[in-house]
């Protein structure tokens, strides 16, 4: 038999094939079969033109189905991990030996940016079929590769960009911008890279990229396209109900969690108690969400990482956008910086405004006047975001981006009353008038501060040098005035007035430099350095308080406490076996406050095995640890919890973390991936019983363990109609406090035993859209008022009663579920693109229970006035309609 | 002022949940239990209060029992059977005879009520931690009006905490006042009252709880094994046609574990702002099958007078 089968006759066929055929789109079923006949069946059945030697193809067995794939995709799958390439030759597809290294090796670097923009895309792939490897881009949308000379295939693609094959002839170092083609929004949504061979090179695995096209599609509340709620339809991510209490990962507090925009540390993530974020979608261009393993270059929170990119605006030409909901209204405006050529540069600005109060403040004002009230209520938020960009040359690129938000609330009213009263010792007729006036103010904001210069030093080595700048201010003051005036005879006969004031705030200020080194296709090592000055001011209080006898005034809060933080940090993803893929780091971190030096060293171990082609295991384990403590003084988390450091007597809390997991990618766009994880953590700090936060925090907080172990599993479609998950969390939570509980380990306020979440989105066509969530979890830990126990001790005067809670957090609220549906109809007129979306959040009213509350009253028994009391749960949100129109130039 | 600024947090939350509504809601019934106070010392009766739990939603109140068998032991030994008084116009509660405890001695107390599970609960009697001083500096005084005379001073304290042992202290300060007429020159004293100096729980930390009725419980971890020194700056109002600053009197008990655990989360509850969103705050107890403090205390008493300053 002969051995070289050459498939002469598909060269006249195929003349007129040309290179560009590889884009075309083939559906194909490949059943054990070999890889000989794999290569024949597309011969047979799609008339693609190969030309292969059989003796040159390795054993390999294919078992997969490809839908609408690429002819490009379906090859470069076909040929994975085999020493063989593919080319085009005289309108064939010649599959070909893998070209022998020659000696001499060359640096290829460059940028991947998006065609229309000129943005730099974060995490795109760039991979070399011929040797089954390749790299990312960084956060910067550089790469770099060290190869032979030699004749090389990149193929890049990212999300939401066509995917590109880019050739070259490598002789010497070369460096290059390459484009690639946005995918219109129209286009049929793509969760993931359909060529998911492709896209299996994680620098950081263990991830969830959070789709941004997803969160615009999705339902929404208020409308609002929204980063944090995405994240809370993640398994692994507790909240309280809709969003309010903060994010929760596996356990952690909510203070655990690492938020940075642009790598810089970001205090306070929401609006309105969390059930919006701070960041406006707009400005997003990529979001991270890291909770299993992370790099030794994250640092300071013990439980996960959300890294937010922010957009640089666009290079090339002038262009915005504009957005209406039932909360907030938004715009944004982009373009070159200069008008040059070479578009060096880039400005940014988007704003956002709460417009939520016109429709609130005249329903509270109509409430207080039925209550014989003449006041209001108002509440506004609002967040700016710029950034400008320059590249002094392509290898010199500076970044400077700002952002500014703030909520504000805002509580006034004047309440006054005529009465008479009659003397009944003299039968007199009295006349009486009480005034009473009230005005308080609560707000909070963010300010964050970055520069950045982006240094290429070496086609290997990239430079990041930034100044950070990040803080958070929280200010509330009150006014009250209680006067009662006799008219006849006419004298004051009480007066009352109490002002204050409060202030908390945190200043994180530092400097940091990162490196990225590609010393080869197998390592990808980043290292730097990092020091920062934090000022903490956690909260003074000035007051005065006058009546008719006193006057009295007076200043409490707590000292100022300055930090300083440095840290050192180096890892290593490496290519450790052809199926094997490792990342190990160190970070070294010290803390200087009080006199006191901490020193931490946190290692940090992940590792990836790709056992079959569909199925791989990855495992981690970290040390983690934080020198700032999120202390919260209430059970749904409010603007007024207070950042605080570590002193001589507080120590860092840390935290310890094993998780093991595995993906299966299964026939039909399906992909299964579970994770069990098992996490220590140690001095954690929390307030202790009773004390609010105006109290001394010093002497008044409490350190502690926690345990968290669980499993999350998440059923994945991606498909060009239907796209979405499941995911279902199996978790479990526990504290233990010293002066908590009288030091008795209870269950975790988020320890929610089940959690079940679906996110779906139906594409019907280019138009139209729809979507659903629907969110099922077992209650929170909560502590519920069993029963009163009232005791007068003998000799004692003074009654008194008391709640007995039980144990702490022994109850579970009832279960959370909610139904969410959106229609999203997309659609160009005027040169502008728009986007309509109408929604129903909580679909059919659940009643989720915000908190319960005990409400009191007097009311007459058996001749006496005794005070009844009434337990009534308050609910979160009902059902709710939202609308939002957004349109693009 | 702390409530006022937990009503601009509350009002704000209410704004910002907009969508609040109240929702009546129906928690299983809890079946009333057995409650158990006394506290007792060296020199006076041992004495019992038993009383029943009532619902959440129940009218405030105790129901007393009145039928207990309420018994005293000392280690495995039977000391006495309490006896039942029902005083005219305070709660009813059950007392020892002739009863006087030992220090160092660990006491038990068993409550049969019918219909119940036997309450148990046990205490060791402290040992006493003597006053090492008590003093007044810095007196001033000064007339408010005609016959309203302010007495500033600071009030200097210490004891010796006793090393290597976790202690437990109840310091009450308590301020005399002679009610007096002049009849013929002569100065008669007709009445001596007393009140008690509350102190302010804003100042409460990890080791010191302000006393709901009175003077402060102290935790000794911060001090362990050292002279404690307390300052008080005090002011004391007098009608000095009435009445005559009498003398200081203060009272350190040294108490255990239980009473001090007990009577520190009930005061924290009772003097902590409401707020729906506030982590509750949790009673302790240590009565087998019943709630409640069954505790020991000792007790030392030191006065000093203003007048002769």
């Amino acid at each position: 038999m002969k051995k070289t089968i050459l498939l002469s006759w598909l060269l006249i066929l195929s003349t007129s094939l040309c290179a560009q055929n590889l884009d075309q789109r083939l559906s194909i079923v490949f059943r054990n079969q070999s890889l000989g006949e794999a290569l024949t069946q597309l011969i047979d059945q799609e008339d693609i033109p190969l030309v292969f030697n059989n003796t040159a193809i390795p054993p390999k067995t294919i078992n997969n189905s490809f839908r609408h794939y690429k002819l490009e995709a379906i090859l470069d799958y076909l040929l994975l991990n085999t020493p063989l390439t593919y080319q085009i030759k005289a309108g064939a597809i010649i599959i070909e030996p893998t070209q022998q290294a020659p000696r001499k090796k060359h640096y290829i670097s460059g940028t991947v940016i998006a065609q229309r923009s000129g943005e730099h895309l974060v995490g795109a792939s760039v991979y070399l079929p011929a040797l089954a490897s390749g790299t990312y881009t960084n956060e910067y949308g550089q790469f770099s590769l060290e190869l032979p000379e030699g004749d090389w295939q990149l193929h890049f693609s990212h999300i939401g960009h066509a995917e590109k094959m880019h050739r070259i002839f490598l002789r010497k170092d070369t460096a290059f911008v390459l484009p690639l083609e946005e995918n219109l929004t129209f286009d049929p949504i793509t969760l993931w890279d359909t060529s998911q061979v492709l896209d299996r090179l994680p620098i950081d695995w263990d991830l969830e990229k959070i789709n941004l096209r997803a969160q615009e599609l999705l339902p929404r509340f208020g409308g609002e396209a929204d980063l944090l709620q995405t994240m809370h339809l993640l398994p692994g991510v507790q909240t309280g109900a809709d969003g309010i209490g903060g994010i929760h990962v596996r356990g952690g507090n909510t203070g655990h969690n690492l938020i940075t925009v642009d790598g810089v540390p970001v205090y306070n993530s929401s609006h309105a108690v969390g059930l919006l974020s701070v960041f406006n979608p707009d400005v997003i261009k990529t979001a991270k969400f890291l909770k299993g393993a992370y790099p030794a270059r994250y640092e300071g929170r013990l439980s996960s990482v959300l890294d937010i990119r922010t957009r640089d605006g666009n290079y090339n030409q002038l262009s915005g956008s504009t957005h209406l909901g039932l909360l907030s209204a938004r715009a944004l405006l982009e373009g070159p910086l200069f008008q040059d050529q070479e578009r060096k540069s880039s400005f940014l600005v988007a704003g956002r405004w709460s417009i939520v109060d016109q429709f609130l403040e005249p329903r509270i004002r109509s409430y207080k006047e039925a209550q014989g009230e003449n006041g209001s209520s108002t509440y506004d938020f609002y967040d700016f975001n710029a950034k400008l960009n320059y590249h002094f040359s392509p290898r010199s690129k500076l970044y400077l981006s700002w952002y500014k938000g703030k909520d504000a609330f805002n509580n006034f009213g004047q309440l006054e009353e005529r009465f008479r009263l009659v003397d009944p010792n003299t039968d007199q007729l009295f006349g009486f008038r009480s005034n009473q006036e009230y005005d308080e103010y609560l707000n909070w904001g963010n300010d964050i501060f970055s520069l950045r210069w982006n240094k290429e030093v070496h086609p290997q080595l990239f430079a990041s040098t930034t100044l950070t700048y990040s803080a958070l201010q929280l200010n509330f003051g009150y006014h009250t005035q209680d006067s009662l005036l006799g008219f006849s005879p006419e004298r004051l006969l009480q007066y009352e007035l109490l002002a204050g004031s409060y202030q908390s705030r945190i200043q994180d200020m530092a400097m940091k430099v990162d490196f990225d080194w590609h010393p080869g296709l197998k390592h990808y090592v980043r290292f730097g350095a990092r020091a920062g000055f934090l000022d903490f001011r956690p909260g003074i209080l000035q007051y005065n308080a006058t009546t008719l006898e006193n006057i009295g005034s007076g200043t409490q809060g707590n000292r100022n406490i300055d930090g300083r933080e440095m840290a050192l940090y180096a890892e290593n993803s490496q290519q450790l076996l052809p199926k094997l893929r490792v990342n190990y780091g160190i970070h070294l971190s010290g803390f200087f406050v009080d006199q006191q030096s901490y020193w931490l060293f946190q290692p940090r171990f992940s590792f990836d095995y790709q056992w079959r082609n569909n199925f791989s295991i990855f495992g981690s384990a970290r040390k983690t640890s934080q020198y700032l403590h999120l202390l919260t003084s209430s059970t749904i988390g409010l603007p007024t919890d207070m950042w605080v450091p570590s002193t001589g007597d507080i120590h860092p809390e840390q935290a310890i973390q094993y998780a093991l997991g595995a993906k299966l990618e299964l026939k039909g766009q399906w992909s299964l991936e579970m994770e069990g994880y098992y996490r220590e953590m140690e001095n954690l700090l929390n307030l202790s019983e009773g004390i609010s936060f105006i109290d001394d925090w010093e002497t008044n907080v409490t350190s502690g363990q926690g345990t968290s172990y669980g499993l999350d599993v998440k059923l994945e479609r991606n498909t060009e109609k239907i796209t979405g998950w499941i995911s279902y969390s199996y978790a479990f939570a526990n504290r233990n406090f010293d002066r908590i509980n009288f030091g008795q380990t209870y269950p975790f306020r988020y320890d929610r035993r089940h959690d079940i979440k679906l996110a779906i989105i139906y594409q019907w066509n280019e138009r139209w859209s729809f979507s659903s969530n629907f969110l099922l979890g077992s209650g929170l830990a909560y502590s519920l008022p069993n029963q009163s126990i009232s005791f007068q001790l003998p000799g004692s005067e003074i009654p008194v009663s008391v709640i007995d809670f039980g144990s702490k957090n022994q109850y579970r609220l009832p279960y959370f579920h909610r139904l969410d549906l959106g229609v999203n109809y997309q659609f160009s007129k005027w040169k502008l693109r728009h986007h309509l979306y109408v929604g129903l959040t909580n679909v059919y009213n659940r009643s989720n229970p915000l908190y319960y509350r005990l409400r009191s009253s007097v009311r007459p028994q058996n001749g006496n006035l005794t005070e009844f009391r009434q337990f009534v749960g308050v609910q979160s949100l009902p059902l709710l309609p939202s609308i939002n129109i957004s349109s693009k130039f | 002022m702390r409530r006022l600024i937990l009503l601009v947090v509350g009002a704000f939350l209410f704004m910002a949940v907009t969508c609040e509504r109240p929702v009546e809601i129906t928690f299983p019934e809890q079946e009333p239990e057995l409650v158990l106070i006394s506290n007792f010392t060296t020199d006076m009766e041992l004495q019992a209060q038993v009383s029943l739990t009532r619902g959440i939603n129940d009218p405030l109140g105790a129901d007393y029992i009145t039928n207990a068998q309420v018994r005293l032991l000392a280690g495995e030994q039977l000391r006495q059977e309490l006896s039942f008084v029902q005083p005219q116009d305070a709660p009813p509660f059950y007392t020892t005879q002739n009863f006087e405890g030992a220090v160092g001695e660990t006491y038990s107390i068993q409550v049969d009520v019918p219909g119940y599970e036997r309450l148990i609960a046990s205490t060791t009697l402290p040992q006493s931690t003597p006053i090492n001083g008590l003093q007044l500096s810095d007196l001033r005084s000064r007339s408010l009006s005609d016959n309203l005379q302010q007495y500033d001073f600071v009030l200097d304290f210490d004891f010796a905490d006793p090393p290597g042992e976790r202690n437990y202290y109840h310091l009450k300060i308590f301020q005399q006042f002679e009610k007096f007429s002049i009849l013929r020159n002569d100065t008669i004293i007709s009445d001596i009252s007393t009140r008690e100096l509350l102190f302010n729980p804003q100042e409460n930390n990890n080791f010191q709880v302000a006393h709901y009725e009175g003077g402060v419980l102290l935790e000794d971890t911060p001090f362990d094994g050292e002279v404690k020194k307390i300052s008080l700056p005090l002011s004391v109002q007098v009608t000095t046609d009435e009445e005559l600053p009498g003398k200081i009197l203060a009272e350190l008990r040294t108490v255990s574990e239980p009473y001090y655990l007990f009577y520190s989360s009930v005061s924290r509850q009772r003097l902590a702002p409401t707020s729906p969103v506030a982590e509750p705050i949790i009673i302790f107890n240590h009565v087998q099958n019943g709630n409640g403090v069954f505790a020991a205390y000792s007790k030392a008493i030191d006065s000093v007078a203003i007048r002769g300053h």
